[in-house]
């Protein structure tokens, strides 16, 4: 094995702790060779002499977090400049740039006066922007998604698990670039323990993993599988953009072009996947079995006591039967597209909303809210919700999505539905 | 109101403005310096070059030849001017405190 990766997440202002650290890889065998992307979070060593070289790190005053890894005429032309001190450049991965001397300089790179200060404030901003602008990036997608998902009743029986998943990434994706600058900001503090490094791009790494999965988890393998081909066009037209980027465009076009095809490029993708779960909730849902085409029906409940066959005479799609006494939450997990339409007991029903009032879950959430005010209409309990509405009679349940004034001019037909036995 | 930069030469600003009146690289000017003040002001290369690009960008210095990757600058009028006037400040200086300084020690 000649070759080595480690993965090191490093700010610009941690450059000094990284020169030790390199400078130390060097006595135990490991030069550096290539520093990779600030996102990337890897350094790839290979097998030299122990203390055979020294290694040098210096902050890129000149650094652009468009695009970090490419070599920009002013990088250029410093890194000339170093020559002929003696440093040869080894790699840069945009912020902090690494130069190699086989013999021991007697001076710093760069002296700590108050321009320093300034160009590392300024560098550790860009790179510290960028990071959190890519982190915002996959919480933005999960908010979106989850706030979908929650409008058109998806997953609604796992909501919590959503929610807090959602709510734990968000946390910790932003924990992680931010803690680091703003201690260095406001107090100076500098993490020294190489592990912590580790630890943190580790931890950086993990999280996009998750954040991959649960992604995938959440708008399926298809619209995942689109939306990596979405950002590979992004890449692809980044790439044309750079050459555009390159060329003799003044800086404040240069700035403006920029702004606004990042905005363009966020833009598609949240809204492409915005799209994509709408598509796939319009196409993917069955058509109601009965000719009802104003509202949609929703899950209600079912007890079961022998009217199997009331129920399929209305044409329910997936039926299941609960037995009163022996009711199991975990059976009533089903496919949250299918059509439902359960009958139950009046009396079963009210005690089932009591308890899951006082639970505070499932029934609630599962009818979008229901605020337990009953109003009697022809002889049907409406209890009204966020979003839909509970009927009740002496035979049926039917939970509707549906607006009040739909309701109103529904009416008829509603009952109808409801005096079918 | 915040200070305007380059009002005023920082020592190393001065040495280095002093070494480009003669057409001279990076490491030359570095070395220029050291020989100049006995190693008292010793310019490391990031500082330097960081410099050079502030004087480059306005107008104090100028490229006078690129060979190869070794680049020459020289000082220009608003250069000479900026080096003239901070020398006859500190010499005001010196002239001022003078007799006093003698009188003391």
């Amino acid at each position: 094995m000649n070759t080595k990766y480690k993965m090191m997440s490093i700010y610009p202002f941690e450059y000094k702790q990284l020169e030790e650290y390199l400078n130390d890889m060097i006595k135990k065998g490991w030069r550096l060779t290539r520093i990779n992307h600030p996102l990337n979070h890897s350094l790839t060593f290979q097998r030299c002499e122990p203390g055979s070289c020294y290694l040098y790190t210096d902050m890129n005053p000149s650094y652009s977090p468009m695009f970090p890894m490419d070599e920009t005429p002013e990088e250029i032309a410093y890194r000339q400049f170093l020559e002929d001190y003696g440093l040869q450049f080894v790699s840069s991965n945009g912020p902090i740039q690494v130069f190699m001397s086989e013999q021991k300089i007697t001076f710093p790179i760069r002296e700590e006066n108050e321009e320093t200060t300034r160009i590392l404030r300024q560098t550790a901003r860009k790179t510290f922007i960028t990071q959190v602008l890519c982190t915002l990036f996959v919480p933005l997608i999960y908010c979106n998604i989850i706030w979908n998902t929650l409008q058109y009743a998806m997953f609604t029986e796992n909501r919590e698990f959503f929610e807090i998943g959602a709510w734990f990434l968000l946390i910790l994706c932003y924990i992680s670039p931010i803690v680091p600058y703003v201690r260095w900001r406001f107090t100076g503090h500098v993490v020294t323990s190489m592990r912590c490094l580790q630890i943190r791009s580790y931890m950086t790494l993990a999280l996009l993993v998750m954040s991959i999965l649960l992604l995938g988890v959440i708008i399926n393998a298809y619209s995942l599988m689109m939306v990596c081909a979405l950002m590979l066009i992004i890449c692809v037209v980044s790439k044309w953009f750079k050459t555009l980027y390159r060329a003799t465009m003044p800086s404040m076009k240069k700035t403006i072009l920029a702004v606004v095809s990042a905005l363009v490029c966020l833009y598609i993708c949240l809204s492409g996947m915005v799209y994509m779960g709408i598509y796939y909730l319009e196409t993917e849902q069955p058509q109601a079995p009965f000719d009802v085409p104003i509202f949609t029906l929703t899950k209600g409940m079912d007890t079961g006591d022998g009217k199997k066959e009331q129920q399929e005479s209305i044409a329910v799609k997936q039926y299941t039967y609960y037995d009163s006494d022996d009711y199991n939450e975990q059976d009533e997990v089903q496919d949250p597209f299918s059509w439902e339409l359960y009958i139950v007991k009046p009396t079963i029903l009210h005690d089932w909303i009591k308890t899951m009032y006082q639970k505070e879950r499932r029934f609630n959430r599962l009818c979008y809210g229901y605020d337990g005010n009953v109003k009697q209409r022809d002889g049907i309990d409406v209890y009204k919700g966020k979003y839909s509405y509970l009927l009740v009679d002496d035979d049926h349940v039917l939970s509707i999505s549906i607006t009040a004034e739909e309701l109103d001019r529904n009416w008829g037909s509603i009952r109808t539905l409801m005096d079918m036995k | 109101m915040p200070k305007k930069q380059l009002d005023t030469l920082t020592e190393p600003m001065y040495y280095t403005l002093i070494a480009l009146l003669h057409p001279r690289c990076g490491i030359e000017i570095t070395q220029f310096v050291d020989d100049l003040t006995q190693q008292r002001i010793h310019l490391v290369p990031g500082t330097l070059y960081t410099m050079l690009s502030k004087f480059l960008h306005e107008g104090i210095i100028r490229e006078v030849e690129v060979e190869g990757r070794k680049r020459t600058y020289c000082i220009c009028d608003k250069g000479y001017v900026m080096l003239r006037a901070e020398y006859d400040r500190l010499h005001k200086m010196i002239e001022e405190g003078k007799s006093y300084m003698d009188m003391t020690w």
